[in-house]
């Protein structure tokens, strides 16, 4: 049970947004779609979900073909940071009609959870601030109650209260009810912990797919005196390089060596998923 | 399939406009009922005649059509929808409003047929069937043709103002600029071409007559002929929408 990519194309004129992408999400995971401005994140998760039609390539959800399907698509839910809902239309006609395309929407727990966020039922969509439609459609996606929720940018405009309030509802859902999510976000430190399995895209291809574990146990990170560090890491394979003053930090792949004569008065750490991030993508 | 809750939201789109457009009809109605003592003596031939409402409601659905596409479209890609759903659920809508219109424009004819006859020479009502077919008597009158008339006429109208819309939203900046401002550019063109030529004009105005004769002339072809433009008009509808994408 999962939703599979297979050589995903996709271009806007000149402009190639996807290049011939392959990618899995698989059931009760949740996912790290990560990768630079105009990467191909949103592009990827709005073909995922028959919003746009890909050059090349295919989709399928559970085994069967996700693009024009409504027995697929009514496994996925996307949050996207566009908003498609009428511009008449308030927030609790949204839910009714929520509840409608999707069986399984429980209208009582979004109505908890506005109640929780201070969203007003009444309110137009269109006419809430930019936080407020992200809380929105944050609600809705927590409450369709699909297999697969999939969340561009979801905490766009929110304040930090309500950024914690929804990784709290979203853990919460998820332990109670496991399902798959992917969360497209450009706030990497905020969903480190949050993503077992991390998708990095650039320019349009898939840099890497695999479990955040497994990415970040391939690398570390070495720190001290310039000297030192650059003396450590001649011969190794070294993503890049932080400089602070006198101080330096090199993300190197590999395992560390702390035993060796030029790793003294050198700290080791772990690797850190957004510096890992940035040292993949910079071109 | 999501078809049903699909056809429910189209359908609801669809529900404040109709009910305004008719709530405006009986208003006028009451209107003309409240000032009828102060405007009309037994001199004055003034009277109220509202004949052939469908002619108006023809003009209002092709209007509701054209605003039917985007809102939904987006509505239903958001929750899942297909755009196949989408479509069969359209086509359901569509008879269902024109039902709704057809059958309401003839209890406002009958309305207004009941007042002519509480109010002799001020109320007039006709219904657009009869007008057109049937006021020389060699048509078959009745409400049951009215209701037929109506329904189809509508759903060919209905389908031509959706066609319109889809292709609008398909089209981008500039072939919206040379389609809705080139048609009537070059329909201009051409109509003072054949006018400046009357040998052109001689062969084109007859074969064009004798083509609404031969789609319109009695209830059977007319039915026949706009069953074919909806046909015609929702096939390319189809053909538009399958691929159309958000932008």
């Amino acid at each position: 049970m999962s939703i599979e990519i297979t050589n995903i194309s996709k271009s806007f004129g000149q402009v190639q947004a996807l290049k011939g992408v392959s990618a899995g999400f698989k059931e009760e995971r949740i996912y790290g779609l990560l990768g630079r401005n105009g990467a191909g994140k949103s592009t990827l998760l709005n073909i995922l979900t028959g919003r746009i039609f890909p050059d090349s390539g295919t989709v399928t959800v559970d085994g069967e073909p996700g693009v024009e399907n409504d027995r697929a698509q009514g496994k996925i839910f996307l949050m996207s940071e566009t908003t498609l809902f009428p511009d008449a239309m308030r927030v609790h006609r949204a839910f009714h009609w929520a509840g409608s395309f999707y069986p399984a929407f429980d209208e009582g727990y979004a109505r908890g959870l506005a109640e929780d966020f201070g969203l007003n039922l009444k309110s137009k969509i269109t006419g809430l601030s930019t936080g407020y439609r992200s809380i929105f459609k944050l609600i809705l996606a927590l409450s369709v109650n699909v297999p697969y929720v999939l969340l561009d940018e979801p905490v766009l405009g929110l304040d930090a209260n309500h950024r914690e309030l929804f990784y709290k509802r979203l853990l919460e859902k998820y332990a109670e009810r496991p399902f798959t999510v992917v969360l497209s976000t450009h706030l990497i430190e905020e969903v480190a912990n949050l993503i077992e399995d991390v998708i990095i895209i650039k320019e349009g291809e898939v840099l890497r797919q695999e479990s955040r574990e497994k990415l970040l146990s391939g690398g570390y990170t070495v720190s001290g005196g310039a000297a030192a560090v650059e003396t450590y890491i001649q011969g190794r394979k070294v993503l890049g390089v932080d400089s602070l003053g006198g101080l330096r930090t090199a993300y190197v792949l590999g395992s560390p060596e702390r035993d060796i004569q030029s790793a003294r008065d050198l700290e080791f750490g772990p690797m850190d998923l957004q510096k890992l991030f940035i040292q993949l993508t910079n071109s | 399939m999501k078809i049903y809750p699909s056809f429910r939201l189209q359908l609801r789109d669809h529900a404040p406009a109709v009910i305004v457009y008719y709530a405006v009809l009986v208003s006028m109605v009451i209107i003309s009922l409240i000032i009828m003592p102060f405007v009309t003596n037994p001199d004055d031939s003034g009277y109220v005649a509202t004949n052939g409402v469908t002619a108006v409601t023809m003009i209002f659905s092709c209007i509701v059509s054209l605003c039917a596409f985007k809102d939904v479209f987006f509505l239903s890609l958001q929750y899942g929808v297909s755009r196949r759903t989408q479509f069969l659920a359209r086509l359901m809508t569509m008879g269902t409003i024109c039902a709704v219109l057809a059958v309401a424009d003839e209890l406002y004819t009958l309305l207004l047929q009941g007042l002519d006859h509480i109010f002799p020479n001020v109320f007039s009502g006709g219904s657009l069937y009869w007008m057109i077919y049937s006021s020389d008597g060699t048509s078959p009158k009745g409400p049951f043709f009215d209701i037929v008339f109506s329904f189809f006429a509508l759903l060919a109208v209905c389908s031509f103002g959706y066609l319109l819309t889809v292709l609008n939203y398909r089209l981008n900046k500039l072939g919206k600029l040379l389609f809705w401002a080139g048609t009537p550019i070059t329909v201009g063109l051409i109509v003072s071409y054949v006018s400046e030529h009357p040998a052109i004009a001689g062969r084109v105005v007859p074969f064009l007559m004798s083509l609404l004769g031969a789609g319109f002339s009695s209830l059977p072809r007319m039915l026949v002929t706009c069953t074919v433009l909806t046909a015609v008009f929702s096939g390319l509808t189809w053909l538009l929408m399958r691929r159309a994408a958000v932008k």
